[in-house]
């Protein structure tokens, strides 16, 4: 991290380019695809935030060993996850593709699981199907003809970006670096603990979903769901209204 | 002295058209301006405006209501009068909202294309146009008319621009999804929306920082408050926001932030205007296609009124 001088970042508000504090952040899985996409389009969208801020962000891909300077690792590994997380140590691990139930109540500290459990994804259809038994559907964490909620904004981003329509994957990645980004922006003193520390206790961050999203004791990001039909169709958004509990009425495993 | 009142009232009658007493009301999917009589409650006409109208207010002489057209990338103008929508001037891309500056430049914000545009809107030229964060929309003019506010939707910034320069000069982080702006009369400080932080701000002007918050208006008002229009009482003893989900609008003391109270309205209660004698204060509740109208002493819904799909703005001329 490279420190401006107070004057130079008095500058810099009105310049730009004095960059006060910039962070690593280490990828973990193909290099090609749509999680990876949805992150390059979140790290860009950090650092279009971070010009104003003097903080900048910048995507590593990383093997087996996790690069020393990364403040946060971006995992597209099914499987792996665990194995990631130990050889993490402080550092917050984002989980972005396993959907696995036992990966969310085990509870691993230092674990961030973006993309909705396999729970979550269940409760949402077992809803949609109560109120509309004969109508089949399947959930997903995100829809490229979704416009409520500034998503038609995000999905015209990714479409311009990439020229593929963006999809629950993308959506994860972005999801991911964008709350690394806003959340280092408040803080950018802060080294992998504090960072996990704030990620926990965000009670606010915005996935461009309408509702407020955080993370759960299981690590599991609490989020909205959309309902899709078999066409791939954008039918609806999980939690129907009203349902009780909320955004919490969807796969809230317990640890064990 | 007496002789002074009554020259400054010849003036001013002569500066600004008598008020049409007109509630002027943006749907953003009707794309259309329901105008509305505030005395009667009677809807008097609907204007078909153009594509994706949001932003609404006046000229200064109160002669002409701009529209901010997003798909037609526009600004309208309607005679206020005739109700007759005079021009549209080309005003960048996908303009969202915009605030009049009191030499009649409208400061605009460009959603799609990150950027906040200064237009003149007697010679259609774009003065100037600065770079903002991502999906910037509210803005608002200091009453000195020396600083324009841009808010940034996904970037969580009230950007601070210079009008004699026309650049940023400063950059707050602020709660996700700030929305609008407001300024004290004074100008010392302004409050910021968050909608999906849940949060209002107050920002002292002088130094750039947020000197107070309220994030606790979820707990106290209900869980799915979302902030989103904010508007100072005249005489400055309120500050009132509307709730967006929470289907309500709340007063809140404009220094502390404390809520005094809140009246239920219609669903996802957006715009705000207060009348000029602060008894009455509207939202416009856009999935209801109404606007709701507040009795601010009782802080009940005492009417509401039927408008296109999906009202957004709302600008009343009394």
């Amino acid at each position: 991290m490279r420190m401006c001088f107070a004057t130079a970042v008095v500058v810099a508000l009105a310049a730009g380019p004095c960059v006060a504090a910039e962070f690593t952040l280490a990828y973990v899985g193909p290099s090609g695809g749509a999680t990876v996409n949805g992150l390059r389009l979140g790290v860009d969208e950090s650092n279009v935030q971070g010009e104003f801020l003097g903080v900048k962000l910048t995507l590593v891909p990383a093997g087996g060993e996790v690069p020393e300077g990364a403040i946060a690792v971006l995992a597209d590994a099914p499987g792996k996850v665990r194995e990631i997380a130990g050889r993490a140590g402080s550092r917050p691990v984002f989980n972005l593709t396993d959907t696995n139930d036992a990966l969310r109540s085990a509870c691993l500290p230092n674990v961030l699981h973006v993309i909705p459990s396999d729970a979550m994804l269940a409760d949402a259809v077992g809803q949609w199907s109560g109120a509309n038994p004969d109508r089949p559907a399947t959930a997903a964490a995100w829809h490229h003809k979704a416009v409520k909620f500034a998503a038609r904004d995000l999905n015209r981003r990714f479409l311009d970006r990439f020229g593929t329509p963006m999809d629950g994957q993308a959506w994860a990645g972005w999801f991911a670096a964008r709350a690394v980004g806003d959340t280092l922006m408040r803080e950018p003193g802060a080294g992998p603990r504090e960072l996990l520390a704030a990620l926990k206790g965000a009670d606010g961050l915005d996935g461009q979903k309408g509702d407020p999203h955080s993370f759960r004791a299981s690590g599991q990001l609490r989020q909205g769901l959309v309902f899709v039909s078999p066409d791939g169709d954008l039918l609806g958004e999980a939690p129907v209204r009203g349902a009780p509990g909320g955004l919490d009425s969807l796969g809230n495993s317990p640890c064990e | 002295m007496f002789r002074s009142i009554l020259l400054t009232g010849l003036i001013a009658s002569l500066a600004t058209a008598a008020p049409t007493h007109r509630l002027f009301v943006s749907n953003e999917v009707g794309d259309s301006v329901t105008v509305i009589d505030s005395r009667s409650g009677e809807v008097q006409a609907t204007v078909t405006v153009g594509g994706r109208p949001r932003g609404i207010g006046f000229s200064p002489d109160r002669k002409y209501v701009y529209v901010a057209l997003g798909d037609d990338n526009a600004i309208a103008v309607i005679d206020a009068q005739t109700l007759k929508v005079e021009r549209k001037i080309p005003a960048g891309s996908d303009p969202e909202a915009f605030a009049v500056h009191q030499d009649g430049t409208i400061y605009l914000s460009n959603e799609d294309e990150g950027l906040a545009s200064a237009l003149d809107p007697s010679t259609g030229e774009i003065l100037a146009e600065i770079k903002v964060g991502l999906e910037p929309e509210g803005v608002g003019v200091s009453p000195d008319g020396k600083q324009v506010l841009v808010t940034s939707e996904s970037s969580n910034m009230v950007h601070v621009i210079s009008v004699s320069e026309k650049k940023l000069v400063a950059n707050i982080l602020v709660g996700a999804r700030p929305r609008e702006v407001a300024f004290s009369p004074d100008g010392t400080v302004f409050w910021v929306t968050s909608e999906v932080a849940g949060h209002v701000s107050k920002v002292d002007r002088a130094s750039n920082k947020v000197v107070a918050v309220n994030n606790r208006l979820r707990r106290e008002i209900n869980p799915r408050v979302k902030p989103k229009g904010v508007l100072l009482s005249h005489d400055g003893s309120r500050l009132y926001i509307s709730l967006g989900r929470g289907n309500a609008v709340a007063a809140l003391d404009p220094d502390t932030l404390a809520v005094q109270a809140t009246a239920e309205v219609g669903v996802r209660a957006w715009g705000l205007a207060l009348s000029r004698d602060g008894k009455r204060l509207y939202t416009a509740n856009g999935p209801d296609a109404t606007v709701s109208v507040v009795d601010t002493e009782s802080m009940k819904e005492v009417a509401t009124i039927p408008t296109g799909e999906m009202p957004w703005g709302l600008a009343l001329d009394d």
